[in-house]
């Protein structure tokens, strides 16, 4: 039986194909049609889904919609009904969109892909909820999903037992500690639904000094529960966010160019800090209802990894899980899974362990492209010269662009389009952005440790939880390792890690263990193989495009190594065309 | 099946009945005769602001 | 010949740029109204009567009770 889900039309647009309840391919459409966060009909997406499994639309059993269409749009009617006459500009710039895409979803489904069957809608909220606990390893779970907002939903506390879910209570539109991130997201002079985790980044570099001034902004309860004052927001009524109270209490808006002050920071800090309170407070709450010991995570919020890292420690549970797409694009897994785990009933055969679920490239159609383009390269004899050769030149404190096997699904790179770097340098961080990242100075860059040598470098939660594979924990570098790994040790100790298992990436995996032969350390830099502003690279010319415009030394791609230097006829900058 | 011609029609109509929200019938109303101009007139989605969240 | 295939391309883009700008009035004026008269008639009778569309005001919990289940497979058909 095959499912596809779809979500699309907000951020993230994203198809996940299942057959028999196991994922045959999920990808989101930003790779495809290279438009950061695309909310497109995920046509591009779907039709590698389909491509994947070798059929076509019509031989599709169920397709599933991330959402209910009607109540969202029950919502946003309820907004303007409230705050007429103010919302006026937001009512014309919405509705439009509506009228032509949002609520023809099953016509243009059908047209566009073939499909002939009717289209199953599930809510948001249990979207997310699915997309975590039926790819879990758990038989039964508390499930907190927590977002920006669904049709009304923005933040739900649920329960699952075998293939049942039930959403307990929610907390409704305006209210929303997604939401309340983007506001200070778009006050901090970032791109709101895009940007959120460089404040994350950024938070470490600051003390919550407005810590008491958030507490007049949001209302948490005995219950539980919490609540916005909304005098400090605009976002119910305008394209705006914050109020002209907001921008009272906590300065003037920083513009895109304007340097970054320790005001920024100190609100960065105090942004996480009410965020964690929260999200512990919600999470003891629901430890409290269920009395169950697993937790599953979903939902925007669920990609604050920090957050994420202190759950286990300020709450009673005692094991986490989150799926690597936790945002909107993995409510397309989501759906497809509801359908088939619990619509349908079929019993529950698959648990998410590793995130390679997007497009590959044989060795042939490799071959045939640099051919094509005459790009200069040498190929491996074997695995073992590829991963000697790899660790050796990252030893060496070249930046490598490493593509190969299946596209990770979700917002990390996790070892199959990823730019490894040598962990140990001190100048890494500024080489790579010198290079090929032009980061901001504040963002850290990422490590990837294998699982076996985790404890010996971080302070983790035990058992390791599976999100670490997914990079959605941060957790303290121990103290005594820090000076070993100044490319990858955020302002606090702390990393953002990637942990890896010989049997979810052998020839990756390798690459490490061979890094620890010559450096004595089994862990690498790893950071997003993409030219800033634009998605993670997709196909073999993306890769090869991005080595040759920005500072990566050489790329790895299935068993070929290409070498910058050696094609300077396609050089070019790729700072000069940035879009970020 | 479920979705044949006029599921949103027919599904606004149930929405309102089940759930008892007749206030919606007046802004519906109108809508449905804007959006059948806006569609005729073939005018493109407009692309979201950073901000759209709707 | 040159002259005339480039008048007719500026031309084109021209008579596009004008009909986008056209559907731009339109949209704008048929929105105002339904605006206007859809939203603001409803919303101003509500608030006569009291009735809000948000909870922006009230203090105590946030909850909303839901105990939402698996239900029937024809429920998910529907778009709410």
């Amino acid at each position: 039986m095959r499912i596809l889900g779809i979500s699309c039309y907000y951020h993230d647009a994203a198809a996940c194909l299942i057959k028999d309840g196991k994922i045959v391919a999920a990808t989101e459409e930003e790779r495809f049609t290279r438009v950061k966060h695309d909310i497109s009909f995920p046509i591009n997406a779907i039709n590698y889904c389909l491509e994947e499994a070798g059929i076509k639309g019509k031989d599709i059993d169920y397709v599933g919609f991330y959402e209910k269409p009607l109540l969202k749009f029950e919502r946003l009617l309820s907004q303007h009904l409230e705050m007429f006459p103010k919302s006026f500009w937001s009512f014309y710039k919405a509705l439009p969109s509506w009228i032509n895409e949002k609520l023809r979803v099953p016509s243009t489904i059908r047209k566009k892909i073939g499909y002939k069957g009717d289209i199953l809608f599930v809510e948001h909220h249990m979207a997310h909820a699915a997309s975590s606990y039926l790819v879990s390893p758990f038989k039964k779970a508390a499930i907190l999903t927590t977002d920006g907002i669904g049709e009304w939903a923005t933040t739900t506390l649920g329960y699952a037992n075998g293939n049942e879910i039930t959403i307990d209570k929610e907390i409704h539109f305006p209210h929303s500690l997604g939401l309340l991130y983007s506001a200070v997201t778009a006050h901090l002079g970032f791109k709101v639904n895009d940007h959120e985790y460089k404040v994350m980044g950024l938070a470490p570099y600051g003390k919550p000094t407005y810590y008491d001034k958030f507490k007049k902004l949001i209302r948490i309860n005995e219950d539980g529960s919490y609540k916005l004052d909304m005098k400090y927001f605009v976002y119910h009524y305008k394209l705006t966010m914050p109020s002209k109270r907001f921008i009272k209490e906590f300065g003037p808006v920083r513009k895109r160019e304007e340097k970054i002050e320790q005001r920024h920071k100190d609100i960065a800090a105090s942004l996480q800090k009410i965020t964690e309170e929260v999200l512990f407070h919600l999470a003891n709450h629901l430890y409290k209802i269920t009395k169950m010991e697993n937790l599953c995570l979903a939902g925007g919020v669920a990609l604050n990894s920090v957050a994420n890292g202190k759950i286990l420690r300020n709450t009673p549970f005692k094991q986490i899980y989150i799926q690597a797409a936790a945002g909107d694009a993995g409510t397309s897994l989501g759906v497809a899974f509801y359908i088939y785990n619990t619509i349908l009933g079929k019993k529950r055969v698959y648990v998410m362990d590793n995130a390679y679920h997007g497009t590959h490239f044989s060795t042939n159609e490799i071959k045939n492209y640099l051919d094509k383009n005459k790009i200069v390269y040498l190929t491996f004899k074997d695995d073992n010269q590829l991963v000697k050769q790899t660790a050796k030149l990252i030893y060496e404190n070249n930046v490598i662009g490493w593509f190969q096997d299946r596209m990770e699904w979700g917002p990390r790179a996790l070892g199959a389009r990823s730019i490894l770097s040598n962990p140990t340098n001190p100048k890494m961080k500024e080489i790579l952005n010198l290079k090929v990242k032009h980061r901001e100075h504040f963002r850290p860059f990422a490590p990837v440790v294998t699982t076996e040598d985790t404890y010996d470098y971080f302070e983790a939660d035990k058992p390791l939880p599976i999100p670490a594979d997914f990079m959605l924990i941060v957790y303290p570098i121990k103290k005594e390792k820090r000076r070993l790994l100044p490319a990858v040790t955020h302002v606090d100790g702390s990393g953002r890690l990637q942990t890896i298992k010989k049997s979810q990436n052998k020839r990756y995996y390798a690459v490490i263990k061979e890094f620890e032969k010559l450096s004595g350390v089994p862990i690498l830099v790893n950071t997003s193989f993409n030219i800033r502003g634009e998605p993670i690279v997709c196909t073999p010319e993306h890769a090869y495009r991005c080595m040759m415009g920005t500072g990566i030394d050489y790329l790895i791609m299935d068993k070929f190594l290409i070498a910058r230097k050696d094609n300077p006829k396609d050089m070019w900058d790729s700072e000069k065309t940035i879009n970020d | 099946m479920a979705q044949s011609r006029f599921y949103l029609l027919r599904d606004i109509w149930s929405f309102m009945k089940e759930r008892k929200k007749w206030w919606l019938l007046p802004i519906a109303i109108m809508l449905i005769l804007v959006g059948i101009l806006i569609v005729i007139g073939q005018s493109s989605s407009l692309s979201p602001f950073i901000y759209a969240l709707f | 010949m040159n002259n005339a295939v480039v008048f007719f391309k500026g031309f084109k883009q021209g008579f596009r740029n004008f009909s986008h700008l056209i559907t731009d009035i339109v949209n704008f004026v048929l929105l105002f109204i339904v605006y206007f008269t859809g939203i603001g008639i409803v919303s101003i009778i509500s608030k006569l009567f009291g009735k809000h569309f948000m909870d922006l005001k009230s203090s105590g919990s946030s909850w909303v009770v839901r105990k939402l289940k698996k239900r029937p497979i024809e429920e998910y058909y529907r778009l709410f």
